[in-house]
């Protein structure tokens, strides 16, 4: 059996938690090539609507072309139903995609993450298109740890302010015992007010303070 | 009158010199010549109503072929030709289904209806086909509530809060015109409705039976109702 979850060992860790008014999104910023690092700024949460976003962990070019169709299926959704996506509509479509390419699968797992009228959401998306709703979720090498440690102190009713540096420490905790896991962090809020990136600023002053 | 038309009444993708589409406004003509079916959105449902003409005694009561179940929360009643609507209805189940299987949500009502319309409009436009001789009115219940839709032959889709097409829509429509409300319950409106639809057809008869369905926001579950039930409704008239 193909196994696609070897190559997922090449590194990464994103996060994904649903909170009370809204979801955070996060990941390192590491990419690496065997025991290369090809990048240390690289990207792997990609917004997908104004209330809509997605981490990719695995090969970069599978995940990147995923995300493209999402955004294109999901504007597509917009004008045709006049409202925008749910987030279960949008994972149910990256389900689709990932399933109906399962014969030759597209290395990548994903977190699908954002906020409608039924509130906030997370779906995780496996390499062959399985998807579940979760609270809290992590990809790629690093998310052994950082789940162990999000498990410990992830309660139920979190807002995001409270979440956010949970989130840090977990995506720290990954970054110290994961070689494939490293360099930076990026953190994204959707909530109520729409999709929110934080700046490089802000990101430093969390790393420290936690 | 069919001379002056010349040639542009053979083919349907030739506009006539006046801008006009004579097979188009022939296939309406098929609508208009249909028996008149009644469909009514308000904020407790959607109702659809149909009047059948069995042609024998003989013919299976539980046989319909005015109303059709698209989805869960969705029905469809037509005036015209009957074999083109089968082929519309088809088409909108598989798109039901096929928008329920990828995004996981039952599918809004006026997607649906403007999927059809492009089907039609195609049908006018393409070499070597004919436009569907049939008007479809479409109702259900979704994220917005119970909505109604009609489908004309040429492609247009127009959504309204009631009306009727087929033979003698008009009176049915005046009557619709003059007693619609918004706050009706599932009773009166299928007893409106009911009424609306003996207006169209000219008073009550033996040879003829009326089939409703109704689709409650409560439930968003669309049903036909049972000839005993129609009947109650009836007697009341």
């Amino acid at each position: 059996m193909y196994d696609g979850f070897k190559v997922l060992k090449t590194g990464t860790t994103t996060i994904g938690l649903v909170c009370r008014d809204g979801v955070v999104l996060a990941s390192d910023t590491r990419v690496i090539m065997g025991f290369t690092v090809a990048h240390k700024r690289g990207r792997k949460i990609y917004q997908i609507d104004d209330h809509l976003a997605m981490t990719i962990a695995g090969t970069v070019a599978e995940g990147q072309n995923v995300v493209d169709m999402l955004r294109f299926y999901a504007k597509l959704y917009k004008v045709e139903h006049n409202r925008p996506i749910p987030v279960g509509a949008a994972s149910r479509l990256a389900s689709q995609i990932l399933y109906s390419n399962r014969l030759m699968p597209l290395s990548i797992q994903a977190i699908v993450g954002g906020v409608d009228e039924t509130g906030s959401h997370i779906y995780a998306l496996d390499p062959f298109g399985g998807v579940t709703e979760e609270n809290y979720f992590a990809t790629g090498s690093g998310s052994p740890i950082a789940i162990g440690e999000l498990e410990t102190n992830v309660k139920d009713g979190l807002t995001v302010e409270e979440a956010i540096p949970l989130i840090v420490k977990s995506l720290k905790a990954a970054m110290r015992r994961d070689v494939a896991t490293g360099d930076s962090i990026d953190i994204v809020v959707i909530d109520s007010k729409g999709f929110k990136e934080f700046s490089e600023d802000d990101k430093i002053k969390l790393m420290n303070s936690v | 009158m069919f001379a002056a038309q010349g040639a542009y009444d053979r083919v349907i993708t030739i506009f006539s010199p006046e801008g006009r589409l004579y097979q188009v406004e022939y296939a309406v003509e098929a609508v208009k010549r249909g028996a008149a079916v009644v469909g009514l959105a308000c904020k407790s449902c959607c109702v659809l109503a149909a009047e059948e003409r069995p042609p024998s005694k003989l013919l299976d009561e539980n046989f319909t072929w005015k109303i059709f179940k698209i989805d869960d929360h969705i029905g469809v009643t037509i005036a015209g030709f009957g074999p083109d609507a089968r082929l519309l209805v088809d088409q909108a189940r598989v798109y039901a289904q096929s928008n329920k299987l990828m995004y996981d949500e039952p599918i809004d009502v006026e997607v649906l209806v403007k999927r059809i319309a492009d089907i039609k409009q195609l049908y006018t436009q393409h070499a070597g086909v004919r436009p569907f001789g049939v008007a479809l009115l479409f109702g259900g219940v979704d994220r917005y509530g119970a909505r109604l839709f009609v489908t004309l032959p040429g492609g247009d889709y127009w959504s309204y809060k009631a009306t009727s097409v087929g033979m003698g829509s008009e009176a049915a429509i005046e009557f619709l015109e003059a007693n619609y409300r918004v706050d009706l319950t599932v009773d009166e409106t299928v007893q409106m409705v009911i009424k609306a639809l003996i207006k169209a057809s000219g008073g009550k008869s033996e040879d003829r039976r009326f089939k409703v369905a109704v689709i409650p926001v409560e439930t968003k579950q669309f049903r036909i109702l049972t000839d005993g039930e129609v009947s109650k409704y009836l007697g009341n008239v």
